[in-house]
């Protein structure tokens, strides 16, 4: 795990090493810090220590899902706000209006997501917080 | 005795009637040219499929306004004669290993989708970052950038590859038990040859994940393996494929080689230990009984669990044991095949491997070459003397005991 200060910082959860590569990449690019974890864990320490703008996690972590993270992050009323985007192989199966409760903002598909999308959908979530 | 439609009165069914009296039957046609095929087989009281079939074939004779069904002969059959009649069945229950082989095969091909899936998503993406970069002439991304994101793809294709390598082969194998023709036969293999052999095709892998993988070995050069070469380096291979995500960058992954024992014969144990995060119980208890029931294994919730799974069933194809360690800090999983010391060439027990490879291409429950081979299987008693593993440089013989990295 990498900690980084900066007043555009995102926590991005993926244990896929090359999805978190990728969206590394296409963040970084956008002028986001992108401090990475790959389990839930892992995750909650990050977030306590740089107290992200945004989070973007996967769905299927290693140990447990990003549900518990979610749970987590819900039960701290400094941490609920931060808006999630949700960012999964398996949102095919999952709507937003299941997911808005846990503070999830918005929900991209490995598979058909592009690095337009991506930063359309972190600079709405941003935007919205 | 015949059966009138439409007169209104809850009819006696002729078939049940005599199958109280035990005298003959009517029989219908419906059936009688499908399954009359064994008249010597005496009644059963058990309720046959023949019996299942007759009753509806009266059934729908009256629907369509037949007063009388014509009368042939019909003798019972019983239902493990029918499921005997199924290709590649047997005394044994046919109709529920095919339906298990189904399930099974659905099953693995579900989680390869899955994870081919998230290979093909990632190369996607790669592919559409470097697109956007040439697209603003070459703005974004630097030529050493934009190099590191072709040599990601290639990674992820090869890793695809052996995807598609698990999930093909073990049609293959499928195939070959379908068929009775043999297939990947056994031969003698140096293990830790093997191995080496799997380190190196997975150095992409590790590389990727900064981990490094430490050989332990602690065999010495006689002890051989009678397996496939290739099921058994594809088994290590989804060990190390299981175990390369796991745990912190920097902590290595050990690959370890040791004899062991089963009702006092030797097996030679590979195991791959992880240093990722420990099993939550339900995860834990869910692992085992997938491994007693041949279901996909999932490690660990990450995981798609294909891993394990095609090395269940190639196990099971090379008649191995597959076992599993929790440790509070990681994950063992582990293979053990019998174990032959010196030339092997005429061993009672390599025939009988052979013989029971023949065997095992009847399905994928009938029993493992290894337990059958235990009993022809090199006593320890035979053996050199275990020596304790020890350190060894990369550049040494694989043939040599020791530690690599």
């Amino acid at each position: 795990m990498t900690v980084t200060a900066a007043t555009r910082s995102i926590v991005l959860v993926e244990d896929d090493v090359w999805s978190a590569t990728a969206l590394r990449r296409v963040l970084e690019a956008d002028d986001w810090q992108v401090n990475h974890a790959t389990h839930a864990v892992a995750a909650m320490d990050l977030i306590d220590q740089v107290t992200p703008n945004l989070i973007i996690t996967d769905m299927f972590l290693p140990a447990t899902t990003a549900m518990s993270l979610l749970h987590e992050l819900q039960s701290h009323p400094d941490l609920a706000a931060i808006p999630v985007i949700l960012c999964s192989n398996a949102a095919d199966r999952l709507t937003l209006d299941q997911l808005r409760p846990y503070g999830v903002r918005a929900l991209l598909d490995k598979a058909t997501m592009t690095p337009a999308s991506i930063r359309a959908a972190v600079h709405r979530a941003a935007s919205a917080a | 005795m015949s059966e009138r439609a439409g007169d209104g009165a809850p009819q006696d069914h002729p078939r049940h009637a005599s199958a109280r009296t035990g005298q003959d039957r009517p029989r219908d046609t419906a059936e009688a040219g499908f399954l009359t095929v064994d008249s010597e087989q005496p009644d059963s009281p058990e309720v046959s499929v023949v019996d299942w079939l007759g009753q509806t074939a009266h059934q729908a004779a009256r629907r369509v306004g037949h007063s009388q069904l014509p009368v042939v002969e019909r003798p019972k059959i019983r239902p493990d004669q029918v499921e005997a009649m199924v290709p590649g069945g047997g005394p044994e229950p046919a109709l529920a290993k095919v339906k298990e082989a189904i399930a099974h095969a659905h099953d693995l091909l579900t989680r390869a989708a899955h994870d081919l899936r998230s290979d093909w998503a990632n190369v996607r993406i790669l592919a559409l970052m470097l697109l956007e970069s040439l697209e603003a002439g070459g703005d974004g991304l630097t030529s050493e950038e934009r190099r590191e994101l072709l040599g990601n793809m290639v990674t992820i294709a090869t890793g695809a590859s052996r995807v598609l390598d698990v999930v093909t082969t073990v049609g293959q194998l499928d195939q070959a038990a379908a068929e009775g023709s043999p297939r990947y036969l056994p031969q003698r293999i140096n293990p830790l040859e093997l191995c080496d052999r799997v380190v190196e095709e997975s150095q992409a892998l590790l590389q990727v994940h900064n981990r490094r993988l430490v050989v332990v070995n602690s065999l010495s050069a006689d002890e051989a393996i009678m397996a496939n070469p290739q099921l058994l380096r594809l088994v290590i291979g989804q060990f190390v494929d299981n175990a390369a995500p796991q745990g912190d960058p920097g902590v290595p992954i050990e690959l370890s080689l040791q004899t062991v024992k089963h009702d006092d014969q030797d097996y030679v144990r590979i195991a791959v230990r992880d240093y990722g995060p420990a099993l939550p119980n339900d995860a834990w208890h869910k692992l085992v009984h997938n491994l007693r029931q041949t279901r996909p294994i999932p490690t660990r919730p990450g995981s798609s669990s294909l891993s394990l799974a095609g090395a269940k069933r190639l196990a099971d194809h090379l008649g191995a044991r597959l076992g599993v360690t929790r440790h509070h800090d990681g994950v063992t999983i582990r293979i053990d095949c019998p174990c032959f010391v010196g030339d092997v060439a005429g061993d009672p027990g390599v025939r009988s491997i052979q013989a029971a490879h023949a065997a095992a291409l009847k399905g994928p429950s009938t029993r493992s070459p290894a337990r059958r081979s235990r009993s022809n299987a090199r006593p320890a008693s035979t053996r050199p003397p275990a020596r304790p593993a020890s350190v060894h440089h990369p550049a040494q013989p694989s043939q040599t005991r020791g530690v690599r990295s």
